[in-house]
């Protein structure tokens, strides 16, 4: 009784270092194979599209037509083969890379952008603003996607600009949703309450407390959504809706294929390679992102 | 403890011989039991007690044999009413879970299924242990439900229309039901309001005087121990460091931890006096300490202590410690004995 | 429940309105349209181009013609085609029936065979197979559903002689289509089912139902699964609602006489009444599915029935 006042002992000789929230996650993302295999594909798409205008020439190379080599199978000369008017498939394939991940960005980043703002306005302000937000994405989340993309696009004409707009417009509705229940989730938190509580501003609570924990349902919905874009984009292509002809877009690449499915199926199968391996890409490397970020499932 | 073979002792429904539960994760392995036993007679209840992480729900989900996946189990012997549990077939072990050995848990909110009427998931049990119809064993349920205190009529409703407490209630309902030998309750009140907590207390303890059940009461809470066993046993870090009737581990507390839950206990006759709250914190299971688990936060510790594990020690007939400074003679806690 | 479910149907209403008035201001975006052409074409008089141009419902501002063609609606006319001169409702139930027949046979094949595999996936988590069938279901994911289509194409039908590649003529017509939309509804699915009974088989209550005696299968197909349900069924409604609105892609290749080819060929051929008059019932038929999907909940847990009892709505 006379030596109640011990001081606490330290129990284990494990070392805790303070880690940043990036440090963690880059190193749960590190360990998801699947997710660094995204990665490494979705970085080296850039670099190829980025290269693309220097390694070929686009006017001979990708859109200038050689009927006399038209239609070769696969062969050491043109591993992938050739098309109708006798350009390269395999240049033609990695040449469209910067327009499916071109399209696949942009138009989630006109996606994000519209989507967040009204989503967290959504979120923070209850009431009026909320529901006639909500209502309006209601009717924009009521029409199918590709539908809305077939309908905007038909209408102001095929280009890729259009092309990007339109389906930036069909993926704001999830960002609404998303943004809207994160900020939604945060603002309600007890530890809101708390900062309130010690008398900080409320734009300081918002902008230093609220918004960082919003983030990663964000950033995971980004790229799961190029994924989809990429999809998207390659199928309005696919249907003439998308980036107009001579340009060696992956989708219309499949349209022209299309017409030789009996004849030259190679036509058809890289292209379509190219997409699935680029969307499966971000697939997982968003599915990663989603098991790096969840705080719920680190342990 | 006597030594007792199942065949010799009718007297004896459960008995217990150096469980180990280790759970091996990719990075660590964390020790969660090291080396239990437990004997538990006929209409007796054993109170087992410790912080949170001592092992306790651990031990009790070994009996069952229902030890979540990475876990390991490892005992010498197990034997509930007359029967090898060690031995049993996964059918068996079916069998045996509900009817032989029955668990009450900790949080009722989280143990009751929410798409199945109460009176649903009481008549399952009665179903699968004893064949009847439906019909049956829903009117069994319902007298389940009656039993507990819960009117009859409730049983078309979902875990979701009751409080707390009455959901509980239920759940004692569900493993009542096949009049199990042996119950073992894991902080059956822990979740519960304080007056709830008694209502809850005092209708298992009439449940169990009334069937003659044996008991392992899971608890950190000594009063709770006081009120309702025979026996106790202190658990920490996964092994058992007291162990003897209610009176030797009450009145005669021997281990230092034990001394030390008491003094953190608030004296309601003393309100001046402080609590002593035991320093430090438990060991991290997947790192303990060489010696006794303890050692770090007793203030009895000397170098002994601290390089190997204490045996179990016999003080009397019925009362065993496992701390290494009894081998001095005339080693003595400050906490007096009470008598 | 009843009042609920008229609740929902009146809330629809306002959302039909913003849909038709969203496509009908898009399409309006478009310059030019057949029926001028048509004038100038034939080399009408005013009069009767004037009368062309009435019966179209193509004068006057774009308020006006919209609300004209919202009192059209409310009598059940969704307007006339610019190109058969057909009614645009009678044409589209014309095309339902196809549609429907490929939506119930790609839903039935992806629930038969993606349940079973989510669950043996959050059963075995962590495992070779769980491993397996996730990159499977991920590839699904990935596959854009037009390629697989002619991906199909070229290795069955040119090899299987007795599957028809185009066309809906029989039950192995269907084959094809219902694979493409079902492969990436079945990964999904699959994903859906396995993280749901992941989070079902933490649950307490399991240990409940095992300690009780119960063998693990009936713990996971019986207690586990019917709480797992939830997500399922809505991802699976979700799905079945976007098959009945018609698959564009899959239809156009194979050729599929339903709903999805007939707005791309209205697209593509200008029809303006037929794209705006189909987006709206499908968009309604969407809606009608989801609301059944979210009256199935009430039947499956009894805490959500309790709630649209109350007459509040669902807080996600």
């Amino acid at each position: 009784m006379k030596k109640a006042e011990t001081s606490p002992v330290l129990l284990t000789s494990k070392k805790y270092v303070k880690q940043s929230q990036i440090r963690i996650i880059l190193h749960n993302l590190r360990k998801n194979t699947g997710a660094m295999i995204g990665l490494g594909i979705i970085l080296s798409l850039i670099i190829v599209s980025c290269l693309s205008d220097i390694i070929f020439d686009y006017d001979t190379e990708i859109a200038g037509i050689n009927i006399a080599d038209k239609l070769i199978r696969p062969c050491r000369e043109h591993i992938f083969g050739t098309d109708d008017l006798g350009r390269d498939i395999f240049k033609r394939v990695l040449y469209g890379a910067k327009y499916s991940l071109g399209v696949g960005f942009a138009a989630t980043m006109i996606g994000m952008f519209i989507g967040v703002i009204f989503g967290s306005i959504a979120g923070y302000y209850c009431g009026l603003a909320e529901d006639i937000i909500m209502r309006c994405n209601d009717v924009l989340s009521a029409v199918p996607s590709i539908l809305m993309g077939i309908v905007i696009v038909s209408a102001l004409g095929a280009s890729t600009f259009n092309l990007m707009l339109a389906i930036g417009i069909t993926s704001v509705p999830q960002f609404v949703r998303i943004t809207r229940a994160a900020v939604l989730s945060v603002r309600n938190q007890e530890y809101v309450e708390a900062l309130k509580a010690t008398g900080m501003s409320e734009a300081r609570i918002i902008a230093f407390h609220i918004i960082p924990n919003c983030m990663s349902p964000i950033i995971v919905q980004i790229t799961l959504r190029i994924a989809s874009a990429i999809i998207a984009a390659s199928s309005l292509s696919f249907l003439g809706l998308g980036v107009p002809v001579p340009a060696p877009e992956w989708g219309s690449m499949l349209n022209l294929g299309r017409q030789y499915v009996r004849t030259a199926s190679y036509l058809t199968i890289f292209p379509g390679l190219a997409i699935l391996i680029t969307v499966l890409a971000f697939n997982l490397l968003g599915d990663g992102l989603r098991d790096a970020l969840d705080p719920k499932l680190r342990k | 403890m006597e030594e007792t073979v199942k065949t010799t002792n009718d007297d004896i429904v459960l008995e217990l011989e150096n469980l180990r539960v280790k759970f091996v994760l990719e990075t660590e392995t964390v020790e969660a039991v090291n080396g239990i036993s437990i004997s538990l007679r006929r209409g007796r209840t054993l109170g087992l007690a410790g912080e949170t992480g001592a092992g306790k729900t651990t031990t009790a989900l070994s009996l069952l044999r229902l030890v979540p996946y990475p876990g390991r189990v490892e005992c010498d012997k197990l034997v509930v009413e007359g029967h090898d549990v060690l031995k049993m077939s996964q059918k068996e072990l079916e069998k045996y879970r509900g009817a032989d050995l029955a668990m009450i848990f900790q949080d009722p909110m989280t143990s009751l299924n929410p798409v199945f009427t109460v009176g649903q998931q009481i008549a399952d049990t009665i179903m699968l242990h004893d064949p009847t119809t439906r019909e049956d064993a829903m009117k069994k349920a319902e007298a389940m439900l009656e039993l507990v205190g819960i009117p009859a009529a409730r049983a078309v409703e979902y875990p979701h229309q009751f409080s707390g407490g009455m959901k509980q209630r239920v759940v004692i309902a569900i493993a009542l039901a096949c009049n199990p030998g042996v119950l073992i309750a894991d902080e059956p009140t822990t979740a519960l309001d304080v007056t709830i907590q008694a209502q809850v207390l005092a209708l298992m303890k009439k449940l169990r005087d009334e069937r003659g059940m044996s008991m392992i009461m899971i608890t950190h809470d000594l009063g709770i121990i006081a009120d309702v066993c025979d026996e106790v046993a202190i658990m920490y870090a996964g092994r058992i460091i007291e162990y003897g009737t209610l009176r030797d581990v009450f009145n005669h507390t021997r281990h230092p931890y034990t001394e030390g839950l008491f003094n953190s206990l608030p004296n309601i006759r003393s309100r001046r006096e402080k609590l002593k709250p035991i320093p430090g914190l438990m060991p991290d299971p997947s790192n303990l300490p060489k010696g006794c688990a303890f050692a770090p936060r007793c203030r009895y510790a000397t170098d002994a202590c601290r390089a190997e594990r204490p045996a179990d020690r016999m003080l009397s007939d019925t009362h065993m410690v496992a701390c290494t400074r009894y081998d001095e003679p005339g080693f003595r806690i400050d906490r007096p004995d009470r008598d | 429940m009843l009042r609920y479910a008229i609740k929902r149907l009146l809330l629809m209403i306002p959302v039909i309105i913003g849909v038709s008035f969203l496509i009908f201001f898009i399409m309006d975006l478009a310059p030019g349209n057949i029926i001028d052409s048509q004038i100038a074409e034939e080399g009408m008089t005013a009069e009767q181009a004037e009368a062309l141009r009435e019966q179209y419902n193509l004068n006057g501002s774009l308020m006006s013609r919209y609300f004209k063609y919202m009192a059209g609606l409310l009598r059940g006319d969704l307007g006339t085609s610019y190109i058969t001169h057909k009614p645009v409702l009678a044409t589209y139930l014309e095309k339902m029936p196809a549609t429907i027949v490929l939506a119930a046979a790609s839903i039935l094949v992806s629930v038969i065979i993606s349940i079973p595999l989510g669950i043996y996936s959050a059963i075995k988590r962590g495992t070779f197979t769980d491993n397996t069938c996730m990159v499977l279901s991920f590839l699904g994911l990935s596959i854009p559903n037009f390629w697989l289509g002619l991906v199909l194409i070229i290795v069955i039908a040119l090899n299987v002689k007795w599957i028809p590649t185009s066309g809906f003529k029989g039950i192995a017509s269907v084959i094809l289509p219902a694979i493409t939309v079902g492969t990436g509804l079945t990964a999904t699915l699959a994903r859906t089912t396995r993280s749901s009974m992941l989070d079902v088989l933490n649950q307490d209550y399991l240990r409940t139902e095992r300690a009780k005696g119960n063998s693990e299968f009936k713990v996971v197909m019986r207690y586990a699964l019917v709480n797992a349900l939830i997500p399922i069924i809505t991802i699976a409604g979700g799905q079945f609602a976007a098959c009945l609105g018609g698959s564009v892609l899959t239809e156009t290749i194979f050729a599929w006489p339903g709903v999805g080819r007939l707005i791309i060929d209205s697209v593509n051929s200008r029809d303006v009444p037929m794209v705006v008059g189909c987006i709206i019932l499908k968009s309604f038929s969407i809606g009608l599915v989801v609301l059944i999907v979210d009256l199935l909940y009430a039947v499956i847990d009894p805490r959500i029935k309790a709630m649209y009892a109350r007459g509040r709505r669902r807080s996600k």
